[in-house]
């Protein structure tokens, strides 16, 4: 089933004179994985904010949880959870009260002005939580005090206090570091095991899009390919192999002897890269050259160099 | 109907603990009032001959407007965290616009209704004193400015977009209501081009209400200082509260989705 279906979104800012959005339609599958990919001022965030109720559209059809965006945003709203690019977190609050807050905008849990005082079901939820991101010792203490892997993960506990069937996620972990966004993702991808919790990530850090179930790539406000990781790269580029020897000039020759095309940019010094396709396989390269060749790899290209190459 | 009480009380409760944890700025909050009553009132007090005590009737005045600029820049906070996207949470939550926003002017409300609190205090320390009819008297009016100024934020963050655009043009809406509203100078009676002016700002009302439930058992300085009755006070704020907060909510409910 689709739990996001969008067809021909525009979105055009009123002081704009380009769309912002231009006509995109996409659907995402309940539980799964939807990555957004783009450069800063593609769309992405836009987008997001269409698809979370707080950016009227200029035109198109949005359905979110077998609910028409126009008809029910409130209804669909609680069904989300969201991680906006910049903190939404309240420094001079502690974790704990931010959390409070949440659900009492949320309407999960009745608010009462202390902690203590709040229900032993809240409680028992909020510890639950916390005890998953391990910062049991942070709950009471300013966020102000936090680093920056610890809000987003504050953010994140909190968004899922009132059980959303989707997580939008706008560049969760930009200027975080590597052992924060490790952690970070750990954490997600044990969630979507545990919960059918459906994933909607915008990122311009690929590897984090390479684990996705599917890839969009927006440009310029226009979808350019939407397909999984592996389509992408299948679509953009082919497997390649690079023969590494000791006699690299010997091999040249015999390459352009026998008319076999050699990818330049990723030659080096002792070795050349041959492009793997239905016709070019390795067995096939390897059966023809008679130059004595040391190593063979057979290389996959990121998803990163796709995106590169696509962009250029 | 409970989730939306429940979100208010959630949103109110944010600005009153981060006012409660934050002693410094209640005190900074205190200088320009302490200031405009001693300084100003004290000078006034000395040189010029009044038939009333001048340096009261400045505080009098004061009284009015610091509750009066207090909940109304406190609203204009809201733009501020719309920035910071701290708000973006408030927003995108399952409530309407209007809970917010009362949460918002309940929260500002009650930081205003202490920091009048104080000013009251601070009466004590001029030779003010206060029988409990007076306080029992100041408890709703104090309530009712609040509400004001509430309304009356709303009203200016419906004009303004953005938080540097609003700082500039704030201190023009409250700065000349100071004058205006005869916060420190009796404004009775005025040449007509401040006539006009003067009964239009909504501080005018404020600063006069206060004055009127103050003087009341000495009607001779009353009838002195005062512009208006004190029913048509309380008329014309709660109009300008209905008027300024329909038109502020749904301006600025308006303004969040269609950029």
């Amino acid at each position: 089933m689709n739990i996001i279906q969008v067809k021909n979104l525009v979105k055009k800012y009123k002081k704009a004179d380009k769309n912002s959005v231009d006509n995109i339609s996409f659907n995402v599958k309940e539980g799964s994985f939807f990555a957004f990919l783009g450069e800063n001022g593609a769309g992405k965030t836009t987008t997001i904010s269409i698809l979370t109720t707080t950016l009227a559209k200029t035109s198109g059809d949005i359905i979110i949880n077998k609910r028409n965006i126009d008809k029910y945003p409130a209804k669909i709203r609680k069904d989300i959870g969201i991680i906006a690019q910049k903190p939404s977190l309240d420094e001079n609050l502690t974790g704990e009260e931010n959390i409070r807050i949440h659900s009492a905008l949320y309407g999960v849990y009745s608010f009462r002005p202390t902690y203590s005082l709040m229900s032993e079901d809240y409680k028992q939820k909020v510890e639950e939580l916390i005890d998953l991101i391990d910062m049991k010792d942070f709950l009471h203490k300013k966020v102000k005090t936090y680093s920056g892997g610890m809000k987003r993960k504050l953010e994140i506990i909190r968004s899922l206090i009132h059980e959303p069937k989707i997580l939008f996620l706008d560049e969760p972990t930009t200027g975080l570091d590597p052992v924060s966004r490790k952690s970070i993702w750990e954490y997600l991808n044990n969630l979507r095991k545990e919960t059918n919790l459906t994933i909607f990530l915008t990122t311009h850090y690929l590897e984090e899009a390479e684990q996705a179930d599917q890839v969009a790539i927006i440009n310029h406000g226009k979808i350019i390919l939407n397909d999984t990781p592996e389509g992408i790269k299948k679509t953009l580029l082919n497997d390649y192999v690079i023969l590494t020897t000791k006699y690299i000039d010997k091999l040249k020759k015999e390459l352009q002897d026998k008319k076999i095309n050699i990818i330049e940019d990723l030659s080096k010094e002792n070795s050349v890269a041959l492009d793997i396709n239905k016709s070019w396989t390795v067995q096939k390269y390897i059966k023809m050259i008679d130059t004595e060749i040391s190593d063979v790899s057979i290389i996959k290209p990121t998803l990163e160099e796709a995106y590169l190459k696509l962009l250029s | 109907m409970t989730n939306q009480i429940n979100a208010i009380s959630a949103i109110a409760y944010r600005d009153i603990t981060k006012y409660i944890k934050n002693p410094s700025r209640v005190l900074i909050s205190l200088i320009f009032p302490v200031i405009f009553i001693v300084v100003l009132g004290g000078s006034f007090k000395a040189n010029v001959q009044t038939p009333y005590d001048f340096m009261i009737f400045t505080f009098v005045g004061v009284l009015g407007q610091t509750i009066f600029q207090t909940v109304a820049q406190g609203i204009i906070s809201l733009v501020q965290d719309r920035e910071q996207d701290l708000t973006q949470e408030f927003f995108v939550a399952p409530i309407a616009r209007v809970s917010i926003l009362i949460g918002k002017i309940i929260g500002e409300g009650f930081v205003g209704f202490i920091q009048g609190l104080m000013i009251l205090l601070i009466g004590l320390l001029i030779g003010v004193t206060y029988s409990f009819m007076d306080i029992l008297i100041f408890i709703p009016i104090i309530i009712l400015v609040t509400i004001l100024g509430g309304a009356f934020g709303l009203l200016i963050i419906s004009f303004a977009d953005d938080s540097q655009n609003i700082n500039r043009v704030f201190p023009l809406f409250i700065f000349p209501q100071f004058f205006l509203a005869g916060v420190f100078t009796p404004i009775k009676d005025l040449p007509l081009y401040l006539l006009i002016p003067s009964r239009l700002v909504p501080l005018t009302y404020v600063v006069d209400l206060f004055r009127n439930a103050f003087y009341r058992n000495t009607p001779e300085v009353k009838e002195f200082i005062t512009i208006f009755p004190i029913w048509i006070d309380v008329l014309i704020i709660v109009v300008m509260i209905i008027v300024f907060m329909t038109y502020g909510t749904l301006a600025i409910s308006k303004k969040e989705r269609d950029r």
